[in-house]
């Protein structure tokens, strides 16, 4: 964990004056990135900014249980997963959610893209990345949607810039042979 | 030779609208204003009280059961009172119409070392009385090696 991060959350979970400063400190480093994150599941602007309030809610009382070992990125991000995840299963279930824009562009050329809508491919792939490991799903988020650059990753998740080209290099792979035994279907 | 593109290759991803930096100001804002967090001092001195009432309630209800376990010497107290009107008189008439009712153990054990200063069952009793009755009555002194405290 970065050394600003380790005061932060101390001052977050000791309470008192410091703890707003420092948590307004987190929000601005990582609400960002949340915010794509979530929006990139449930498509809403609306929903969006809900769900994102939920997890800064659940981030701010779970804090005294964060365990310092793991990196403080990893757990913000599994919150926003599963929180993300839960509020668009709802969604779904009330048949209410409408899509704002889409996330991904198909540039035509590829024989088995051209066949489907970019809703139905973007679905294939938000299936793909669902079934990636938690740290492969995160550095490909962050360097495939995000462009962020290894430098950029490492320092958000603490995992070396060699080890991060590895994983999205690995993550590329099986999201295509799945992308790949879709289109084929 | 010209690489085959990727899948991938033929997905753009589109740019997403980000609230900016002011949204996540006040997110934090209100996020910490409604769900207030007490400083740790505060939570430690709250912690302190707690536990200083549950040690109270602790010492209560066992000062309460202890009190109970008393019970018995209220009792004996009770059993002198009444045996302070019965004079000396009737207690060696008492004791002498029953003395096989009771072992010498018995007769000790019923009266506090305060009574039993007052009553002295053998103080009015001379040693030839004594071999005199031990005689009449063919007691066997072996059987009572152990307890002849008197001799």
């Amino acid at each position: 964990m970065k050394s600003d991060e380790i005061i932060w959350v101390n001052q977050i979970v000791s309470g008192g004056p410091d703890a707003e400063n420092a948590f307004k400190a987190l929000t601005l480093r990582y609400g960002p990135k949340l915010y794509n994150q979530i929006f990139r599941i449930v498509q809403n602007d609306v929903i969006a900014k809900d769900v994102l309030q939920n997890v800064f809610i659940k981030i701010w009382k779970n804090l005294p249980s964060y365990k310092k070992e793991s990196n403080l990125y990893t757990w913000i991000y599994r919150i926003t997963h599963n929180e993300a995840l839960s509020t668009l299963a709802h969604e779904n279930r009330r048949k209410h959610l409408s899509i704002d824009s889409s996330i991904i562009q198909v540039i035509p050329g590829h024989h088995g893209l051209d066949a489907f809508e970019g809703e139905q491919v973007y679905q294939f792939l938000r299936d793909a990345i669902e079934m990636l490991p938690e740290k492969q799903a995160i550095v490909f988020e962050l360097k495939y949607f995000e462009n962020l650059k290894y430098s950029e990753i490492s320092k958000f998740t603490g995992t070396s810039e060699g080890a991060l080209k590895a994983s999205y290099h690995i993550a590329k792979e099986k999201i295509t042979n799945f992308l790949r035994a879709k289109l084929n279907h | 030779m010209k690489k085959e593109k990727d899948i991938l290759d033929h997905l753009s991803p589109e740019k997403i609208n980000t609230p900016d930096n002011e949204f996540f100001e006040s997110l934090s804002t209100k996020v910490a204003k409604q769900n207030p967090r007490p400083h740790i001092k505060t939570r430690v001195l709250t912690k302190i009280i707690s536990m200083s009432l549950a040690t109270a309630a602790v010492l209560l209800i066992a000062f309460v059961l202890f009190k109970d376990f008393t019970q018995p010497i209220k009792e004996l107290k009770v059993e002198q009172d009444i045996l302070f009107d019965v004079n000396d008189e009737e207690i060696y008439a008492y004791v002498d119409e029953h003395l096989d009712d009771f072992t010498t153990e018995e007769i000790e054990e019923s009266f506090s070392d305060d009574i039993g200063s007052e009553l002295d069952l053998f103080s009015n009793i001379s040693q030839d009385e004594i071999m005199d009755y031990i005689e009449n009555e063919n007691i066997d002194l072996d059987e009572f090696e152990d307890e002849l405290l008197i001799f």
